[in-house]
Formats: structure tokens, C-alpha cells, sequence
């Protein structure tokens, strides 16, 4: 596996990390404060629609995350925010506490579909993210009309699950440049192996292409899909072979140095769920856990897709709309705590029991907190 | 009268400047669409420019840009650190090879030359010095590493505030692996390369293009010096041999040590300098954007005030470390 690994755990150069980094002079952040302003004064504009849509979604006193109405008095946000969290509820625009439960779960987009008794919304219009070009800007708004965070489109639609990219199962040596790239080592069950690709092979061409290296031949199979058939030629004591490998699905875990885990660490908070999505968009819009279910919309109001995960200092996680209307089409799965999620619920519950029976204002104070939360936003 | 005169002069030219370069506005829905066309357009055209660099022997990975058709690459130094080559991966997984040529640690500059012939794609180069605090940039890199999946990530943001030799720090967010990637303004010129960030995520901080430009001669020579981050006691830092103390018209030599060459040349303790290499000198603390370009053995002009006459005499900068080895540094 080293020299595989050799690729998969590259030391990123550099951008030490200054912890002690000089902030910024006064006159220069009053500048940028007012210009930031300015840009989110006129973005009220395009929030108009989607700001309808999103209801904040609480835990005790904490807003934990938010959610978009689907319509029905349903609201959808971001399961793993909410499935562990107890006693969750919403606010109308009254400013009144409504309680939600949980309908159902969709597992592979870390969604979950709230039910909230008497809820009035209008359901959200999930628009196509498709043709959104790279460097298109995004707002994530508010109920309350106002930018939580404005970016761009990052990188577009992709698939963050390896197991879709297509897998060989050779090593090869990252330094090896010239005409092919050698077979180091065949994985053993491997696509690779099934065709009896063997170390020492000189691989020289796929799909009718030539491959120069190490990057030009991974990144051919890294953008194959899993199940892809690929026409491969090689060199085998100094003879050509031809071969129709059926890819499998990637199953290499990529582990970030230390280095890069720290930089995405002392960058704010991350979502516990913020890998594997199938289908997905990426944007550098600055925000935080708790902004999860935020709607996304591009300039045009369009309710483009919805937050589902904060997934470093860089990067702001967001299915596309047409995926989550797709998905909609869909029965969600009936949600079944596991049993350990419920023990630490139960020990959860029993810890708030107590607190009730020492003090009868615990509603009241959540009541007061959600409307200082209300009043601050 | 004169010196009324005097005091006034920099205080309108602060003013001037200040209107040359008004704060970009976005007043309406209309200049924030404007301003959205030319962001995509900029990453339409660039993207293909942006590289990742993979020192081919420690493995390490960052990003760079090409600044001409022959394949001129800018990056940052620490990114082609200990390396003569580096792999080159375009945007589309193609692989190529380049050759390290020089560095200015300080600035953490660096310029690499692709192999083969091109046409290569690139992104023109513009300058920092006219970038202000508020200006709109993009910038695009490599981030944790090349990965076949996506295209170089957009960050859209402006500058925060300008700092010491040309270092620039703007709100686009990035991390390990966009070192030595670009900065670009909305004309899609080239105004920086990624260098370092702070924990904050307003924090983030590139190498100027100006800087480059002051530095390029020597880097496109192949000459490697510097220290990253700055270090006034780096041996091979280039010095004249002059103590320099702040006075009213310049800088007052208060010491000429015989190791030196500016005592080889005949500098006295009272000389008032008054420019180095063509630039005026009136703050010691600003005599490090002079030599932070220059290397031992470069003769630079010196010009000076002796008995109210102004004279001018060349100095050959010698390594600090050789002018002061018999002190314990």
C-alpha cells in the first residue's frame, strides 16, 4: 500500500498556519464592514422569496439548525443535526414555540422531515442548480430577509462518494512520468486483477488516450464511473496487451495530514456529517454548523438548493434543488433511533425531568431564550 | 511660508490618492449582477492556468499559475522548497514537468518553467501596488491537493488590508495546497500568489505581484535567498556596513564597521543618505522593501549629504554574516 498511499496522504505545502497572524487595522475594517454592508443591503432583494420558507429549528435553548417547508406543516433540515438533539421545536412568525417531531429520514442525504402541527407555510420551490456556472453567487438566507452569508459556487455538481469513482486496483509510483505508468502491485480481487493485469505491466493507453504518469492515468479512472468497462493497453514483456477491466468502486480512504485537519479546525466548526453526498455543490460562503437547512439562492431569488453541511475553513456543503425536489418524490425512511442514541436520549430526558421538578419556570425561561434568539437574528 | 508648504504636500497627496481610488460600491441589484459576470468570467478564462505542483520527491503538493505562453510559472516559495523539479498537473489531469528556478523566501516568491513547448495556457500578470482595501479579487487553487473530481475551487472576497513588502491579505478563505495559487483581480490579471493564513478566516494572506515584479530579475536568474516569515539575522542577508539612524533630511550614518564595504568605499559616521538604488530613504524601518530584492555581491547606488554637498558613491553588499562573523551570532 506505500506507494499508493504516497499519493492519497500528499503533504499539502505549506500556508503555515500563523495563529499569531496581525488582525486588521481599524480604518481597513471599517472599510470593508461598510462595504460588506452595502452588498448585504441590496441582497434583501433577491431573499425575498426564500426568506418565507426557513423556520429556525431549537433544542433547549440552543437554535440548532434550521429548515425549509415542504408544504403541509412539514418542515425539511439536516437529520444529523436533529435526530440526537431532544424536545425540538420551531417558531412561527408570531414568534410562538411550535413543537416538531420527526417523520422520516432520507439517509443518504443526511435529510429529515419534521412534522410541526399547525405549521402555515408556503412550500419552497426548488429550482435547478444545473446550469449555475462556477463563481455564480450564492446568499443563504434568513427568515428574516437577511444574508446569513454570501459566496460563490466553488466547485459545481459532483459526487463526494468514492465508491462512485471508478477503481483499477494497481499501485503505481506517483514519480513515474514518461511513456505509461508501471504496475507496482495488483490488488488482490481487484478489476485489475479479474483481466490479469500483473506488476511490471507498462500501462500506455485507456479509453484511446495515451497516459503520461501517475496523475493522468488516476485522474482517467478517478472520473470512470464504478461498473465503466475502459479499453486498456499495456506492455508486457515488450508486447502489447489489451484489456476491459469492469471497475469496482473506490474504496481507498483518503486521511488528511494533521496539518490540514488543524487549518479546518481553528477555522470554525464543522458538521459531524459532511462527507459522501452523492450529489453535491460546494461554495466558500463563511458559516457555521447551526446554519444547516439555511435555503440557498442564486441572484435571481431562485431557490437554488439548501445547506447541509459546514466541511471546513473553505468549504460550505449544498444539495442542489433539483435533487432534494427529486428526492421529495420519494417515501422517506421511517426513523428508528438506534438503541444507543436512545440510552444517551433517555439519560438526556432524565436529566431535563430533574431540572423540571426543581424549577416549574424551565418553559418559560426556553420561551424567553427563543425570543431573545428571535430578537438577535 | 516654505514650511507650511512642506507639511501640507503629504496630507494632499493622501487626499488624491484617496479619490483616485474610491472603495468599489455596490448600490443595486444591477452592479451586483455586473459584478457576477465578471467574477465567471475570470474563472471561465483562468481556470486552465491554475496548477497543482507536486514535488515529485517529498511528495509535498501546491498550486501555481502560468504567466505566459512559454510557461512561465509564479509560485509561492515555500512550495518549490528543496526541489529542482516539480510536477505539473493542469486542471484536466494532464501531467507535465517543470524546473525550479529562483525564490525570494521573504517575499515567498517563486518562478518555475514548464518543459516542453506550448502554447501554454496562462493568466496575465497585474500588479498589487494598485490594488486598495475593498477591491473585489477571486481566487482559485489547488486546496488540500490536486483532486481529479473538480476544478480548482473559486473564493470570491477583497482585500482587507495591505501589508509590509507587498504581502496582501484578502477574505478569500483557503488552506494547505492552494500555496502558490492565484489571486486575481476582475480583469483576470494575475495580483497575487497564496502564501499563509490566521486562524481567522478573514485572515488570509498572498505575495503581492509587485513584489514578484521587484524581485524578478534575480528569480528569473535562478538565485534562491531569503528567509520565510523575515529574519533580520539571516547571514546571507545583503548589507551595506552602515549603522543608519533616523535624522531630519534622511538617514544618519552613525557607524561604518572596517569589515564592511561601505567603509571600503569611504562612508563616514555623519553622512546624511538620502537614497538607496533610486529609492528615497527617511525611515530605517522601511529599508527592508529595498533590500529584500537585493543579494550579495549587487552593487547598489548610494547617495548621500557630506558638509552640505551631495555626493554619490556605489556599494557592493556583502553577506551580514561575513562583515559580523568575529561578534557571536
Amino acid at each position: 500500500m506505500k506507494l499508493l498511499l504516497f499519493s492519497t496522504l500528499l503533504l499539502t505545502a505549506g500556508l503555515q498556519a500563523q495563529l499569531t497572524s496581525p488582525g486588521l487595522p481599524v480604518d481597513d475594517k471599517r472599510i470593508t464592514d461598510d462595504q460588506a454592508g452595502q452588498v448585504f443591503k441590496v441582497l434583501r432583494a433577491v431573499n425575498f422569496e426564500a426568506k418565507d420558507v426557513v423556520y429556525p429549528i431549537y433544542s433547549g435553548r440552543e437554535r440548532i439548525a434550521y429548515g425549509v417547508s415542504i408544504g403541509d406543516e412539514k418542515l425539511l433540515t439536516k437529520a444529523s443535526e436533529v435526530l440526537s438533539a431532544r424536545a425540538i421545536f420551531t417558531a412561527n412568525r408570531a414568534r410562538e414555540a411550535m413543537g416538531a417531531e420527526i417523520l422520516g429520514v432520507y439517509p443518504d442525504h443526511d435529510l429529515a422531515v419534521l412534522k410541526v402541527p399547525g405549521l402555515k407555510a408556503v412550500a419552497a420551490k426548488w429550482a435547478d442548480a444545473g446550469n449555475l456556472a462556477e463563481g455564480a453567487f450564492l446568499t443563504a438566507v434568513r427568515s428574516d430577509g437577511e444574508a446569513q452569508a454570501m459566496g460563490v459556487l466553488s466547485v459545481r455538481e459532483r459526487s463526494l462518494k468514492s465508491t462512485d469513482q471508478g477503481f483499477l486496483g494497481i499501485q503505481m509510483d506517483p514519480r513515474a512520468t514518461g511513456n505509461g505508468v508501471r504496475v507496482e502491485q495488483v490488488v488482490r480481487g481487484s478489476a485489475a486483477a479479474e483481466v490479469g493485469i500483473m506488476p511490471g505491466d507498462v500501462i500506455t493507453m485507456i479509453e484511446g488516450e495515451k497516459v503520461r504518469g501517475f496523475y493522468e492515468l488516476s485522474t482517467r479512472l478517478r472520473r470512470l464511473k464504478n461498473g465503466e468497462q475502459p479499453e486498456i493497453e499495456l506492455v508486457r514483456n515488450q508486447k502489447g496487451v489489451k484489456v476491459k477491466p469492469t471497475l469496482k468502486g473506490r474504496v481507498i480512504q483518503e486521511n488528511e495530514s494533521r496539518r490540514l485537519q488543524r487549518m479546518d479546525r481553528m477555522s470554525g466548526s464543522q458538521s459531524r456529517v459532511r462527507e459522501d453526498f452523492e450529489n453535491i455543490l460546494q461554495s466558500d460562503m463563511e458559516l457555521e454548523v447551526n446554519h444547516a437547512g439555511l435555503p440557498v439562492v442564486d441572484l435571481e431569488g431562485r431557490i437554488v438548493g439548501m445547506v447541509i453541511a459546514r466541511a471546513g475553513r473553505i468549504s460550505t456543503l449544498i444539495l442542489p434543488g433539483d435533487d432534494i425536489a427529486k428526492t421529495l418524490t420519494t417515501e422517506p425512511e421511517a426513523f428508528v433511533p438506534d438503541p444507543k442514541m436512545a440510552r444517551r436520549q433517555n439519560r438526556a430526558d432524565g436529566n431535563s425531568r430533574t431540572r423540571m421538578n426543581r424549577g416549574p419556570g424551565l418553559l418559560q425561561r426556553l420561551l424567553e431564550n427563543l425570543q431573545r434568539d428571535l430578537d438577535r437574528e | 511660508m516654505k514650511v507650511m508648504i512642506k507639511k501640507l504636500v503629504p496630507i494632499l497627496v493622501l487626499s488624491m490618492g484617496s479619490l483616485l481610488h474610491a472603495v468599489p460600491k455596490v448600490e443595486s441589484l444591477g452592479d451586483l449582477k455586473k459584478l457576477e459576470e465578471q467574477v465567471k468570467k475570470v474563472v471561465l478564462e483562468k481556470t486552465d492556468a491554475t496548477i497543482s505542483l507536486v514535488s515529485p520527491n517529498i511528495g509535498a503538493s501546491g498550486s501555481g499559475v502560468i504567466v505566459s505562453s512559454d510557461g512561465l510559472i509564479l509560485t509561492a516559495a515555500h512550495v518549490i522548497e528543496g526541489s529542482q523539479f516539480m510536477t505539473v498537473i493542469f486542471p484536466d489531469g494532464r501531467q507535465e514537468k517543470a524546473q525550479v528556478l529562483g525564490a525570494n523566501y521573504t517575499r515567498d516568491a517563486a518562478m518555475a518553467k514548464l518543459l516542453g513547448d506550448g502554447p501554454w495556457p496562462y493568466a496575465e500578470m497585474g500588479d498589487s501596488d494598485s490594488l486598495a482595501v475593498g477591491d473585489f479579487v477571486v481566487a482559485m487553487g489547488h486546496p488540500k491537493g490536486y483532486d481529479p473530481t473538480r476544478r480548482p475551487p473559486v473564493r470570491f472576497g477583497r482585500v482587507m488590508t495591505k501589508r509590509e513588502i507587498d504581502f496582501i491579505t484578502t477574505d478569500c478563505t483557503l488552506i494547505g495546497g492552494d500555496s502558490g495559487g492565484p489571486l486575481f483581480d476582475l480583469q483576470g490579471r494575475v495580483v497575487g500568489i497564496h502564501s499563509n493564513i490566521g486562524s481567522n478566516r478573514q485572515i488570509n494572506n498572498h505575495a503581492g505581484l509587485s513584489g514578484f515584479k521587484r524581485s524578478w530579475k534575480n528569480m528569473l536568474a535562478g538565485q534562491s535567498w531569503g528567509v520565510l516569515g523575515g529574519d533580520r539575522r539571516d547571514p546571507n542577508r545583503p548589507v551595506m556596513g552602515l549603522t543608519l539612524r533616523k535624522a531630519e533630511t534622511g538617514l544618519a550614518v552613525a557607524d561604518v564597521p572596517r569589515a564592511g564595504p561601505a567603509f571600503g568605499v569611504g562612508f563616514q559616521p555623519g553622512d546624511i543618505v538620502i537614497s538607496i538604488a533610486g529609492e528615497k530613504v527617511t525611515e530605517v524601518a522601511n529599508l527592508n522593501e529595498i533590500f529584500v530584492d537585493l543579494l550579495p555581491g549587487e552593487g547598489v547606488k548610494v547617495e548621500f549629504v557630506r558638509n552640505h554637498q551631495k555626493m554619490t558613491k556605489t556599494v557592493t553588499l556583502a553577506r551580514l554574516g561575513d562583515i559580523y562573523k568575529s561578534q557571536s551570532q
